[in-house]
C-alpha cells in the first residue's frame, strides 16, 4: 500500500506539473508554440516529410537488406526524424549565439532553447540503438 | 547611420560541398572563419573516416561541438576584457583613488601612459591585475556561469557523440564478425558436402592409400 509520505509527494508533484491554470498563463504556453514551432514534431510540416523520407532511406541503405524491412525503414524514420528537429533546433540557434558576441543576455534564450535539442539529440540517441540492435538481432545466432 | 548586420551569416560562404543537407548549416557567425571551420571538418572526418550516414551525422555534430566550444571561450574571454574597465574602476576606488577621469577609458584603449599610472597605482596598493580580472569576474559572474554552464553542457554532448561512435562501431564489429563466422560455417559445409567420406569396395584401395579419417 503506498505510503501517506508518497501520496503527499505524489499530489505535491501533481500539483506543479499540471502546467498553467490561469486564462494568462495559458495563452502564454499557447504562443510558445508559434514563436519557434520547436515543440512541433517535424512531420507537422508536410514540407519536410520528403526529407524525412529520404534520410531514412538513405540510413536503412546502409545496413544490407534494412531497405526491404519494414521494421528497420521504421527505425530509420525516427533517426531521420529526430535529425531534422535537430537540424531546425540549431538553426533557430545560430542568431542567438551571433548577438551573444555582443549582448550577454542572449544565453538566457540559448539556454532556453537547449531543451529542444537536448530532447532530439535523446530521441535521436534512442532511435540508433534501435536501429543498431534490430540490425545486429537477425544476424548473431540466438 | 547604423547599418544592419545579420551576425548569424559568415562573410564567405563554407567551400566543402554541400552534399549533406540532413545536416546543419555549419555554425559559422559574422567575425568567424569559415576555412578554420572547414579544415576542422576535414581534419577530423580524415582521422575517423565516417562509413555510413549515422556516422557522418555524429561526425558533423563533434565538429560543430568543437567549434562551439572553442566559440565560448573566446566570447568569455572578450566578455572578461571588455568589462574590465568595471574592475579596475572598482579596485581603484577601494584603493581610494576617486579621480577616475579618463584614465580608465584610456586604459581600455592601451594608451602606454595611462596602463603605466594605473600598474603603479595597483602596485602601490599591492595589488595586480589579477585583482582586476577578479573583479570583474565578480561583476559579470551571472554571465559567466552561464557561458560555464553552456560550455559544459556543449562538452559533454561532444563526449556523448564520441561515445555513440564508438558503440555503433563495436555493434558493426559484431554485425561483421557474426557475417564473418555464418560465411565461415556455410563454407565448412559446402566444404563437407565436396568432401564427404565414401566407405572403400571390398578391400580394393591401391597400397599406400590413407583412408579420409587419418588426414590431417
Amino acid at each position: 500500500m503506498t505510503s501517506a509520505r508518497k501520496v503527499f509527494a505524489n499530489r505535491a508533484n501533481g500539483r506543479r506539473s499540471r502546467g498553467p491554470t490561469t486564462p494568462a498563463g495559458k495563452a502564454r504556453v499557447a504562443r510558445a508554440v508559434r514563436r519557434h514551432g520547436l515543440c512541433l514534431p517535424v512531420l507537422h510540416d508536410p514540407a519536410l516529410a520528403p526529407e524525412v523520407e529520404a534520410l531514412a532511406r538513405k540510413i536503412a541503405r546502409s545496413v544490407v537488406g534494412a531497405d526491404d524491412d519494414a521494421r528497420r525503414h521504421e527505425l530509420a524514420c525516427r533517426i531521420a526524424e529526430a535529425q531534422l528537429d535537430l537540424k531546425r533546433v540549431r538553426q533557430a540557434k545560430l542568431p542567438l549565439v551571433a548577438d551573444l558576441q555582443t549582448d550577454p543576455n542572449a544565453a538566457v534564450g540559448l539556454l532556453r532553447l537547449d531543451r529542444y535539442e537536448r530532447r532530439a539529440l535523446s530521441r535521436r540517441k534512442r532511435a540508433i540503438r534501435a536501429f543498431d540492435d534490430a540490425a545486429l538481432k537477425p544476424a548473431l545466432p540466438s | 547611420m547604423t547599418t544592419s548586420l545579420d551576425l548569424s551569416v559568415p562573410s564567405t560562404p563554407s567551400q566543402l560541398p554541400a552534399t549533406l543537407d540532413f545536416l546543419p548549416p555549419p555554425p559559422v557567425i559574422h567575425g568567424e572563419e569559415v576555412s578554420g571551420y572547414d579544415t576542422l571538418l576535414v581534419r577530423i572526418s580524415a582521422a575517423v573516416k565516417p562509413v555510413d550516414p549515422l556516422e557522418e551525422i555524429w561526425v558533423r555534430d563533434v565538429v560543430d561541438l568543437v567549434w562551439e566550444v572553442v566559440r565560448l571561450r573566446r566570447l568569455k574571454a572578450a566578455l572578461m576584457r571588455t568589462n574590465a574597465d568595471d574592475g579596475i574602476r572598482r579596485v581603484l576606488l577601494r584603493c581610494g583613488v576617486s579621480d577616475l577621469s579618463g584614465i580608465v577609458q584610456r586604459w581600455m584603449v592601451r594608451e602606454e601612459a595611462a596602463v603605466a599610472e594605473i600598474d603603479a597605482l595597483l602596485a602601490s596598493a599591492g595589488l595586480t591585475m589579477d585583482a582586476v580580472m577578479a573583479e570583474t569576474l565578480r561583476v559579470r559572474i551571472t554571465d559567466i556561469e552561464r557561458i560555464d554552464r553552456m560550455t559544459m553542457i556543449v562538452e559533454a554532448r561532444r563526449n556523448a557523440a564520441l561515445h555513440e561512435i564508438e558503440r555503433h562501431r563495436a555493434s558493426f564489429a559484431a554485425l561483421l564478425r557474426s557475417a564473418t563466422q555464418n560465411a565461415e560455417s556455410a563454407a565448412e559445409h559446402v566444404a563437407d558436402a565436396e568432401f564427404e567420406v565414401v566407405s572403400p569396395q571390398t578391400g580394393q584401395a591401391p597400397p599406400g592409400a590413407t583412408s579420409p579419417g587419418t588426414m590431417a
